[in-house]
């Protein structure tokens, strides 16, 4: 089990040499402690990782500040210094960034936080959360989860065939 | 008697979603479709509230108004029971995963009574069908050793014996031997129900590519 403050310390290493995809690492594994246990710290930290990387792989946002990430760090080092409360307080604020920042230069009408919301739904989905519980934790719109969740390979899990079963029950239930 | 079909909104919204309403509308003439409070408020009055997905709810609200679909309440003491031992049966590293939340229990009180429940997701599928199907889910996608409490998973599939579950593919597919699919869209017949039950997987149906193609086998 990896504890919050040391997924903030790897996410603040990986900023630091802007490492898009070590970010994306760090982000599936606070997903997946929050899978388990629901906190919301962990989803939120899984999140803006998950934004981050995402700004630091787009051509577009080459030209962003510096001053951008290191308002960033400074919210991930006092994150670190608080309780709880003062912890998710901090995410939001990098969440809050993360927005702004999209709403100036990116392409797209629906923002960078709510894709991260839906991509990290799917994936507590994936896990084996119901699409309500996956939706709840990430704050994504179930629909969209579902939507994604579509154009993926999440339902070629190769469990028990019963279709000639159910096929059977839906004929008897409409006669 | 007719029979009650109990409906998760995940279904009901794959079919809004592909202009398979009518079937639904149809379909009702043969059995009830039912739906539980948080159905309604994930159909219609949280989407209303805002987001993009505004269409929804007019169609929804349409079919309420002329019965099509039925609001019933489940009884909360029976639905808190369902949710404690649903989400005390899977531990990982000793902790109770939550697997399941208040609309899948809702669902589930009212489809106790040998009612049939229409759920396009697989979580609580699997949950009801086969328990041991999540456990390998669970283990190999979060890389975790999951535990299983056998007393529990006893419990919840003692109280769901007699509940059926289809998916929305399913309804399509009686749709489809009924000679519905054919009144709402126009085409060769086989391929009316090929592309109704992509257009469903597409819109996240948990249907994979072979059951697709074993519905194709197994529908004359």
């Amino acid at each position: 089990m990896t504890d919050i403050n040391t997924l903030i310390d790897h996410s603040v290493d990986a900023l630091e040499q802007r490492d898009a995809l070590a970010l994306r690492t760090v982000s599936a594994e606070a997903l997946s402690e929050a899978a388990m246990d629901g906190h919301r710290e962990l989803i939120l930290l899984a999140l803006v990782d998950y934004a981050l990387s995402k700004i630091m792989s787009k051509i577009h946002y080459k030209g962003i500040e510096k001053k951008f990430y290191d308002n960033i760090k400074r919210h991930f080092m006092d994150a670190r210094t608080e309780d709880k409360e003062g912890m998710i307080k901090h995410l939001e604020q990098i969440e809050d960034l993360v927005i702004k920042l999209d709403a100036k230069e990116g392409n797209y009408s629906s923002n960078l936080m709510e894709k991260a919301r839906i991509k990290k739904g799917a994936k507590l989905y994936e896990q084996g959360l119901s699409l309500r519980r996956a939706a709840e934790l990430t704050g994504a719109d179930p629909v969209d989860v579902l939507h994604f969740v579509g154009g993926s390979k999440i339902h070629e899990f190769k469990g028990s065939s019963k279709n000639a079963q159910r096929l059977e029950t839906a004929r008897e239930v409409f006669g | 008697m007719r029979k009650r079909l109990i409906c998760d909104s995940g279904s009901l919204i794959s079919m809004s979603m592909n202009c398979m309403l009518p079937i639904v509308v149809e379909l009702s003439e043969l059995a009830d479709f039912i739906i539980t409070e948080t159905v309604y408020d994930e159909i219609i009055t949280n989407p209303e509230r805002g987001g993009h997905h505004r269409m929804g709810p007019l169609q929804f609200r349409a079919l309420i108004e002329n019965s099509v679909l039925k609001v019933e309440k489940a009884d909360s003491e029976e639905v808190d029971r369902i949710l404690d031992i649903s989400n005390s049966i899977y531990y990982a590293r000793h902790n109770r995963l939550t697997i399941i939340q208040k609309g899948e229990a809702e669902a589930l009180a009212l489809a106790n009574d040998g009612d049939t429940l229409l759920v396009d997701e697989r979580t609580l599928r699997f949950l009801i069908e086969c328990p041991s199907d999540l456990t390998g889910l669970l283990q190999h996608r979060m890389h975790k050793g999951i535990t299983m409490d056998k007393k529990r998973r006893d419990i919840f599939q003692k109280y769901c014996q007699g509940v059926s579950i289809i998916r929305s593919s399913e309804l399509v597919a009686v749709a489809y031997e009924k000679g519905i699919l054919e009144k709402y869209f126009s085409g060769e017949r086989r391929s009316l129900l090929e592309a109704c039950l992509w257009a469903l997987k597409n819109k996240g149906c948990s249907l994979s590519v072979k059951d697709i193609e074993d519905y194709l086998r197994m529908i004359e």
